[in-house]
């Protein structure tokens, strides 16, 4: 095989024992124009695919994977309902979770900012008030609450019996048992949640413009995990966002495209094709491979700021000849 | 049931939908969602888990007529691999493999005995020909080596006899309600799966139903309180000259028309009437399609007048009213008489006897590992019932009228309900409130009603506690309501309540209603699918021999039985009651002990082994 000049650096590089003989790096010069135009568009178009769902995602108050975690299917849809924080919601609807976690909150915003006496008070009023719309939201569910809990266990027996978990119609019934306790939750959690929120925003803006800047401050949940939806949340929409730009910038584009490739991988497997009840994935997998392709073919060395980090890199630390064969 | 304005209605299944978790809002999705799961094995798959079994189970199907028909409409072919088919009947074996296209609506009979060509999706009557077996006999059927097991739909009285063959013949057996028609049959038949090893299965669907299934949990829940009372009724719009029970006779029968007595063929007479429509020029071709497959269907019906009935253990017979019955009759209107058929109890009042027997079983089992539950039986029967409406040319009553008493349930100082009278000390504090092994006095009546007249009430079942009312209407609808108030919703939400959604947190949708989805609409699904899956499934994945809950059948022999003990037995209390006697019977446990010959109907286990097993 007629060897080809290797990239000589871009800072994804993957290491040579990994690719062994694969031409991955052929130029993009020696494609003809009207495939470089295509390229770059195309590259160009999922960037700003990826921003705009960045940024949309950032606009969404209240945005969250958790939606999109639990509904996964198939073969690996338990790790991921899994990661939904507080899946059943049964760390939001245990009250005696809340008081210390809000009584915390509470110390620690008035702290953080430096509260002075009225804003302390205030603070105080809030938390009374809070308090009471969540003993009164309780007290109102505690007939619903307390069925929802039993539905909860009545689930879980049931997935626990071999037979209503494998055969087709029984697995239906189990099925729709899960999705009726879904929209109960959201009855009973929903409602909490407001709250939460409301607690929370309330504090933070009680804060005066010159105490703002040390915030703002939020307020633990109940029932936490290492990387649950909630953290997922903060992170998806900035690694959205950031990849956006680098694919339209193309900078760094090798990195960016596998990132966002694996990236929308992931989402193929939640809905694993096959599955019936899975949502077509189809555009998620073709964006997926067509994110390969610039990855492959490093298309942001051409009209992309990649061009000016290669001319860098090839000053800097010239590969050495020979090495790469 | 009662007569409810259609608010009352609403309010009752929001209520439920609220109990069992579904909103107001989403009510109608969310009643339906079980059935469109099930039926396209949809929900299986929809959380991931097997919806397929890799070697399907072959089965003969003995008996492919009304109820054969429906089942062949449920069945998985996942599951079920129809490899033959066996009925004296050439319209019934048309229909087992073209599917029904009578009724009303031709296409909605049509997507309920879909036909085994469709089910399977085969093209022609041939290509299926080659892939099922069509037998007149079932004792043909029995002998072929390649069907695994059997569904057996065949008028009642020859229940016994074609399950105890197909046992014989080393067949897993799942048989049609009401599992026989005498009680020794049904003993015989459940010590003959015990000695062969072989699964055997009864019909009755509610114990496969989803909301059967969540009543029962609302029940274990206390939502309903101490249970007092269960009412049921199946009341059928069914009148004389249009007796669902009595069919159109291939071949004619003698009416009297204008004073004088003439031979009316209805089957021939339809035939010709759609040929005739076929001729029109100006037929659509959606009804041009559907008249060609009637022709063909009342063809096959015209040709059962050749059945030679009595070959089949059919029977002439002159009726009370003087009336000549042929064999052919009693085999297309089996139900009507007491040697083929069992009446309005064995047909009807089983399905919701077994129901009421859940319901109090479900309180008995409160608290109870799977393994430790019982199925709890009644203590007594008072029944009245006679043909009040109808000729006399039948046995079986119009008008049937049971109240069964059941032991009550032990509730524990933990169980809530809702009632305390201190001055009794009622509940105890310490003891809550006494069962009836404890206090007599403790039982649960339920009444029953079976009425063929204008159809007034439909049919469903009333179960009344302390705190509240459950309701299933046609096994399709639930409602619940707290004590005795069907105007108001319950769970309302306390007006103080109001400001906690005024907070400043925004209006986005949240985590968990994100989570929610909505359902497809459909019918529920009345179990049949799932009797037939989870049959199946054990054939392939159980050993029958295991007495494991999980290794056997929801409708197990001893359950079927105690099904149709009720049943049976009631309709001798309405027997003796006609004569002027008693109409009350005490039940026996050992009636409803497998091991045991004691029988109430007088029918001998002993004589029974010796006719259907031994062949004596």
């Amino acid at each position: 095989m007629a060897t080809k000049k290797r990239p000589l650096l871009t800072l994804l590089r993957i290491p040579n024992h990994l690719l062994g003989d694969i031409a991955l790096s052929a130029s993009p010069r020696q494609l003809g124009t009207a495939a470089l135009v295509a390229l770059i568009a195309l590259r160009v178009g999922i960037g700003f695919h990826f921003f705009k769902e960045g940024t949309d995602k950032l606009q969404t108050p209240g945005w969250t994977s958790a939606g999109f975690l639990g509904n996964a299917k198939g073969r690996f849809a338990d790790s991921y309902h899994n990661m939904v924080w507080d899946v059943d919601g049964l760390a939001r609807l245990d009250d005696g979770e809340t008081k210390p976690l809000w009584d915390h909150f509470r110390e620690r915003v008035v702290r953080i900012y430096g509260f002075d006496e009225s804003q302390t008070k205030q603070a105080e009023v809030i938390f009374k008030r809070r308090v009471k719309q969540l003993e009164t939201h309780f007290a109102d569910s505690d007939r619903d609450i307390e069925e929802y809990r039993l539905g909860i266990a009545r689930r879980d027996a049931y997935r626990n019996q071999k037979d209503r978990v494998q055969v087709a119609s029984l697995s239906g019934q189990l099925g729709s048992i899960e999705s009726e306790l879904k929209s109960k939750r959201s009855q009973l959690v929903g409602p909490i949640d407001q709250i939460w929120q409301g607690y929370e925003a309330e504090l933070n803006a009680l804060a005066t413009e010159g105490q703002r800047h040390r915030g703002p401050i939020s307020l633990a949940r109940p029932g936490r995990r290492t990387l649950d939806s909630r953290t997922i949340d903060k992170i998806i929409p900035y690694f959205d966002l950031t990849l956006g730009m680098l694919l339209m910038l193309g900078l760094f584009t090798r990195t960016a495209a596998v990132a966002a490739g694996l990236f929308l991988c992931s989402v193929v497997i939640s809905q694993w094709p096959g599955t019936p009840g899975a949502v077509p994935v189809w555009p998620q997998l073709i964006e997926a491979l067509a994110l390969f392709v610039i990855a492959a073919t490093a298309s942001g060395r051409v009209a992309g700021v990649d061009f000016f980090v290669r001319l860098f890199t090839a000053w800097c630390c010239p590969a050495k000849q020979g090495t790469q064969s | 049931m009662k007569s409810m304005t259609p608010e009352e209605k609403a309010n009752g299944k929001s209520n439920y939908y609220e109990a069992v978790g579904v909103s107001r809002r989403d009510m109608l999705k969310g009643v339906v969602a079980s059935s469109a799961v099930t039926m396209g094995g949809l929900g299986a798959a929809y959380f991931g888990y097997g919806d397929k079994m890799d070697n399907p189970v072959r089965v003969g199907i003995i008996g492919t007529g009304d109820e054969g028909g429906v089942l062949i409409g449920a069945l998985n072919p996942n599951y079920i691999q129809v490899v033959a088919i066996s009925d004296i009947r050439p319209y019934n074996v048309h229909r087992g493999l073209h599917g029904d296209w009578g009724g009303g609506d031709p296409n909605k009979t049509h997507s309920i005995r879909t036909g085994l060509i469709d089910k399977y999706g085969w093209s022609t009557e041939d290509e299926a020909r080659k892939h099922v077996q069509v037998y007149e006999d079932y004792h043909d059927l029995l002998a072929n080596p390649d069907v695994e097991a059997v569904i057996i739909a065949l008028p009642l009285f020859l229940h016994a006899a074609a399950a105890v063959d197909a046992m014989k013949a080393g067949k897993h057996v799942l048989t049609e309600k009401l599992m026989a028609h005498s009680v020794a049959q049904c003993k015989v038949m459940s010590r003959v799966s015990e000695e062969q090893g072989l699964y055997l299965t009864t019909g009755h669907q509610r114990h496969y139903s989803v909301l059967y299934d969540n009543a029962v949990n609302l029940i274990q829940w206390g939502v309903l309180g101490q249970v007092h009372h269960i009412r049921a009724q199946w009341h059928r719009g069914n009148l004389p000259g249009r007796d669902s029970w009595q069919p159109p006779l291939p071949g004619g029968e003698e009416i009297v028309s204008g004073g004088k007595t003439v031979v009316e063929d209805r089957v021939l007479k339809e035939l010709r009437t759609f040929e005739n429509k076929l001729k029109n020029d100006n037929i659509a071709p959606a009804e041009y399609d559907i008249l060609q497959k009637k022709i063909a269907q009342w063809t096959a019906w015209n040709e059962d007048r050749k059945v030679a009935a009595k070959d089949y253990g059919y029977e002439d017979l002159t009726l009370s009213n003087g009336r000549q019955r042929s064999a052919l009759e009693e085999l297309c209107r089996w139900r009507l008489w007491e040697r083929t058929g069992g009446g309005l109890m064995a047909e009807l009042g089983s399905h919701q006897l077994d129901a009421a027997s859940i319901f109090v079983s479900a309180l008995h089992n409160r608290g109870k590992t799977r393994k430790d539950q019982i199925h709890v039986h009644p203590l007594s029967v008072h029944a009245v019932g006679g043909r009040h409406i109808f000729a006399l040319d039948r046995d079986a009553d119009d008008h049937v009228y049971c109240m069964f008493e059941f032991p009550a349930p032990h509730y524990d100082n933990t169980f809530d309900v809702g009632y305390q009278d201190k001055a009794s000390n009622l509940p105890d504090p310490k003891t809550g409130v006494p069962g009836y092994k404890q206090d007599p006095n403790k039982k649960i009546v339920v009444t029953y009603s079976s009425i063929n007249g204008n159809g007034f009430g439909g049919y469903g079942e009333v179960v009344m506690g302390s705190k509240g009312t459950l309701i299933l209407e046609t096994e399709q609808e639930v409602m619940l309501y707290r004590d005795d108030d069907t105007s108001s919703k319950i769970s309302v939400k306390d007006s103080k309540s109001g400001p906690i959604l005024d907070t400043t947190a925004s209006g986005a949708p949240t985590a968990a209603s994100s989570l929610a989805k909505a359902a497809d609409s459909g019918p529920v699904s009345r179990g049949y699918t799932e009797e037939m899956e989870h049959w199946a499934w054990l054939i392939r994945n159980a050993d029958p021999r295991d007495t494991d809950v999980d290794a056997q059948p929801r409708c197990r022999p001893d359950v079927a039985m105690g099904d149709g003990i009720i049943a049976l037995t009631s309709n001798i209390a309405i027997k003796r009651s006609s004569r002027g006697e008693s109409g009350y019977i005490e039940f026996k446990d050992a009636w409803f002990d497998i091991h045991s010959d004691e029988t109430p109907d007088d029918s001998d286990v002993k004589k029974e082994y010796e006719k259907l097993v031994n062949k004596t």
